[in-house]
């Protein structure tokens, strides 16, 4: 079995996915780095073999790492024996190419194919469209967030970024103390929570 | 003791949420949350905020790495273009060579043209997807099948971005899979080209001996990638040869 997994690079894998699910900022840059030098190609080459240019390609292994990373770090996927990560990438950009053919109305032989390919029973398939459509979903509260604008975004993230202190944060800042520093957070709190309450 | 204003409140959640309070701190709060509705909503909010700045900073690393590797990505292309602008599958060491080796084929210029056009220009290497599900193999959805299908799609872009070592092992499980003989054999002649940039001259031609001795083989390989192969094939040989002499 050990052999088994050396021979299918299962073992770097399952090591790849630890480390992406790592809280530690570089490690993790690190990790999704190795998705980009190691597991990313076949879904660039895909693209460009079918019907998309090197910026449709760039557009969708960057949404397709994005997706995948979150997924990992969310508990969505799993690696199992016999898999292989590029193997589950591939299958979220497959998924993800055939909407936005679909959406530019293009190659729709091309469209038909792919949705005969196990319709309704694919695990994977499965799988990813619900990766797909969680990210969705978290794609609209990033949004929200960015309309705190760029003051708040500093704030609210300079801890889990920087690993920054409050005394830090208003050094940075340039607030005369720690306190004026928790109560700006606290503003931007609520700003958030607004923006959330008009969302829903 | 529970904070009064919004602004502790806000503290002590995070304190709650980051593992911060004492045991019998995270008892009062507990009781407070399971007791207070607008306080479980305030606690859910602080998750939820929590959650969103990590998606955040994700798709902010993300980005960022991705600037990166695009501009890798392009760079490498323009050398490739300014510096290569076809890539042979196997470069001979052509400065380790007498030049009266290169030119043995010099009776006629046109021979020479082909032989260096076979020797040099780069072998075609599958076919659009669209053309491959026409085979009709992608059909299949049992995971094994699906598992063979995604070997044989990554081990072609192997192939293709020229990464031999990690397309061998995956075209190798795709012969070994129950699927359909174009999936096999197209895995062959991705085989055939994988050893050869591997420098595999001797395992490239043992496959490529299995393809052209299989009557029924059923992917389409044009004469003029067959003449490529054989011809690289060779060249990759002799100079494996060479260097062993040089070698001794």
């Amino acid at each position: 079995m050990q052999n088994f997994k050396v021979l299918t690079g299962t073992q770097s894998q399952e090591q790849l996915v630890a480390r992406l699910r790592s809280n530690d900022r570089r490690e993790l840059n690190e990790a999704i780095r190795d998705v980009y030098n190691h597991h990313i190609s076949p879904v660039r080459y895909f693209v460009m073999q079918n019907g998309g240019d090197s910026h449709d390609a760039d557009d969708l292994v960057q949404t397709t790492v994005l997706n995948f990373v979150q997924a990992v770090r969310k508990g969505s996927f799993e690696l199992q024996e016999g898999t292989t990560i590029e193997a589950f990438l591939f299958v979220l950009a497959k998924n993800r190419w055939r909407n936005t053919l679909k959406q530019r109305g293009l190659m729709r032989e091309y469209v038909q194919e792919m949705e005969a390919t196990g319709k309704g029973q694919d695990s994977w398939d499965a799988s990813a469209q619900r990766i797909m459509e969680e990210r969705e979903e978290q794609e609209r509260y990033i949004q929200l967030f960015k309309l705190l604008g760029e003051r708040c975004q500093t704030i609210l993230t300079a801890y889990r970024r920087d690993g920054l202190s409050m005394k830090e944060i208003a050094q940075k800042m340039g607030f005369e103390n720690e306190r004026v520093a928790i109560n700006e957070k606290y503003k931007c709190l609520q700003k958030l929570k607004a923006l959330f309450r008009y969302e829903t | 003791m529970r904070p009064k204003s919004g602004q502790e409140q806000m503290e002590w959640i995070e304190s709650y949420l980051q593992n911060a309070l004492s045991p019998s701190e995270r008892e009062e709060f507990e009781k407070e949350l399971n007791t207070n509705a607008e306080f479980a909503r305030e606690v859910e909010f602080m998750q939820q905020a929590d959650s969103v700045i990590d998606d955040f900073l994700l798709a902010d690393l993300v980005a960022e790495i991705h600037a990166e590797k695009v501009e890798e990505w392009n760079t490498e292309t323009e050398e490739t273009e300014e510096e290569t602008p076809v890539i042979p599958l196997h470069t001979p060491n052509r400065a380790a060579v007498p030049w009266w080796k290169w030119s043995a084929g010099t009776a006629a210029a046109v021979t020479i043209a082909f032989t260096t056009y076979i020797t040099l220009s780069p072998i075609r290497v599958g076919d659009t997807l669209n053309q491959a599900l026409r085979g009709g193999e992608a059909r299949i959805s049992e995971q094994p099948s699906r598992i063979c299908f995604e070997n044989f799609y990554a081990g072609r872009s192997f192939v293709m971005t020229q990464q031999p070592t990690h397309a061998i092992p995956r075209l190798q499980q795709v012969i070994d899979c129950e699927v359909r003989p174009y999936f096999k054999d197209a895995s062959r002649w991705y085989l055939t080209v994988a050893y050869l940039q591997d420098n595999q001259p001797e395992e490239a031609e043992s496959m490529y001996q299995q393809i052209i001795s299989n009557p029924e083989f059923s992917y389409d390989i044009s004469w003029l990638d067959r003449q490529k192969i054989s011809w690289q094939i060779r060249i990759a040989k002799w100079f494996g040869k060479s260097e062993e002499k040089t070698i001794g």
